[in-house]
């Protein structure tokens, strides 16, 4: 594919490097400017809407997604840089109906639901290292993402509930 | 903000120009990218910092990717010194059992600085080399007496903690590791109860039966200033050796959050309390 930046000269070598990764189980090869970040790529080359944009610098973790299961801010992460590896988004974990999902909706545990997704992404990458957590860790996990309706007590209850879930089913 | 043909915008990654990256496999092809280019290409590790650096409109024309670079990724303790590879994250240390067993006191301190998910992915060395001076690592390595090695082309070498953590970032110079000697350490123990205000690390060296107390103070707005003393412990009580430690605290040296009169008090309280605690721990 070629590729070309913003005024239409054509992109190659260093400046748009090739890419091979699988995204939600699909294997997907690109080539991409290498100044494109991973949320951009996701949003504007695959649709994948689900992924939030807020802060831009990493910092409230709403644009979440795992790549290689370990949760990271897409938009202060180059496309370029997932070259290679496994990149799982909401509509992933969506689409294969993990409790997560089903908790959170059960709980309402969203209010504007901007951060739900991010919440979601970054909760999957706790219960696969700790299926059982204490409420605390939960709690120190999720504070790695920001709900600015202040949401936190639902989604913390939420994330308990889809551990049992996972246990029990 | 940016100024466009069509207005003024905020920056973002939207905004950011074209840019080519270089991702070498080895040190010596990463030492060789920062050498060959006029321009030396950003260096980009976990990209935590980089990335809000091109959202502020940093716009180098080159990146190099270093992530790659295996041989920057290990934690190993020879005895005398514990390397650190720039490319450790802060998970990796947090939960490094060589780092544990090493430096007591240290790995705990690490899980302390940012939150679980960014924790997976930012580095000790984006951490020193992003010349934030809220940033903690700074902080605990100047207590620790750190040294940082680096490669500039075909040369190695070692700085200590505080000239290097004053300095600019050079951009040909490429952190490889941060050491930190073992000689004598036998406590470790950080305070940021009152961050962003001040933090405290506290590093204790046992040295000819005498204990050596270096401590870092860690400000918003300036890099963290050392001070050193002597412990006659048990002799000794904290609070007055916290008092004694304090009356070395430079005159004038406060930032905009707080006075100097208020560093000092909030300063011998929190170390004072840091004491007792290793005191009270069997030290």
């Amino acid at each position: 594919m070629a590729v070309s930046d913003p005024i239409g000269r054509q992109l190659d070598g260093e400046d748009a490097p090739p890419l091979r990764f699988v995204l939600n189980g699909i294997e997907r090869a690109e080539t991409v400017p290498a100044r494109m970040s991973l949320w951009e790529l996701l949003h504007d080359e695959f649709g994948l809407c689900g992924t939030k944009l807020s802060c831009s610098r990493g910092v409230c973790g709403s644009c979440s997604v795992l790549i290689d299961g370990v949760p990271q801010a897409s938009c202060s992460t180059f496309a370029f840089s997932v070259d290679g590896r496994r990149v799982d988004t909401i509509e992933g974990l969506a689409a294969a109906g993990h409790p997560l999902c089903e908790a959170f909706a059960a709980r309402s545990a969203f209010q504007c639901g901007y951060c739900t997704s991010g919440m979601i992404v970054l909760a999957k990458a706790l219960l696969d290292r700790d299926p059982h957590p204490a409420r605390q860790t939960v709690v120190e996990w999720l504070s790695s993402n920001v709900c600015r309706c202040t949401g936190y007590a639902m989604i913390v209850e939420a994330v308990l509930a889809a551990a049992e879930a996972v246990t029990d089913g | 903000m940016k100024s466009t043909d069509g207005g003024l915008i905020a920056t973002s990654f939207r905004t950011i120009g074209d840019v080519a990256v270089i991702r070498p496999r080895t040190l010596d092809d990463a030492v060789a990218a920062l050498m060959h280019h006029s321009e030396p290409p950003a260096i980009l590790a976990g990209g935590t910092d980089m990335v809000a650096r091109f959202n502020e409109g940093f716009n180098p024309r080159r990146v190099l990717a270093i992530a790659g670079v295996g041989e920057l990724a290990a934690i190993e303790d020879d005895g005398d010194v514990l390397r650190i590879g720039a490319l450790v994250t802060h998970a990796q240390g947090a939960h490094s059992d060589v780092a544990r067993r090493a430096v007591p006191g240290f790995a705990a301190a690490w899980a302390r600085i940012a939150t679980v998910r960014v924790r997976f992915t930012a580095t000790i060395g984006g951490n020193v080399m992003a010349r934030r001076t809220r940033y903690e690592m700074p902080v605990l390595l100047a207590a620790l007496g750190a040294r940082f090695r680096v490669r500039e082309g075909g040369e190695v070498r070692v700085w200590d903690a505080m000239p290097y953590l004053e300095r600019a970032a050079a951009p040909r110079e490429l952190l490889t590791h941060v050491e930190i000697p073992l000689s004598g350490l036998c406590a470790f123990d950080y305070e940021r109860g009152m961050r962003p205000i001040v933090t405290l690390a506290l590093a204790v060296r046992r040295t000819a039966g005498r204990l050596h107390l270096r401590v870092a103070v860690g400000f918003e707005a300036m890099a963290p200033h050392v001070l050193e003393g002597a412990w006659d412990h048990p002799a000794d009580d904290a609070g007055a050796v916290a008092e004694r430690l304090f009356e070395t605290f430079p005159a004038g040296l406060g930032d905009h959050l707080t006075s100097n009169a208020y560093l000092r008090d909030v300063g011998r309280t929190m170390l004072g309390r840091q004491l007792t605690r290793l005191a009270d721990g069997g030290l």
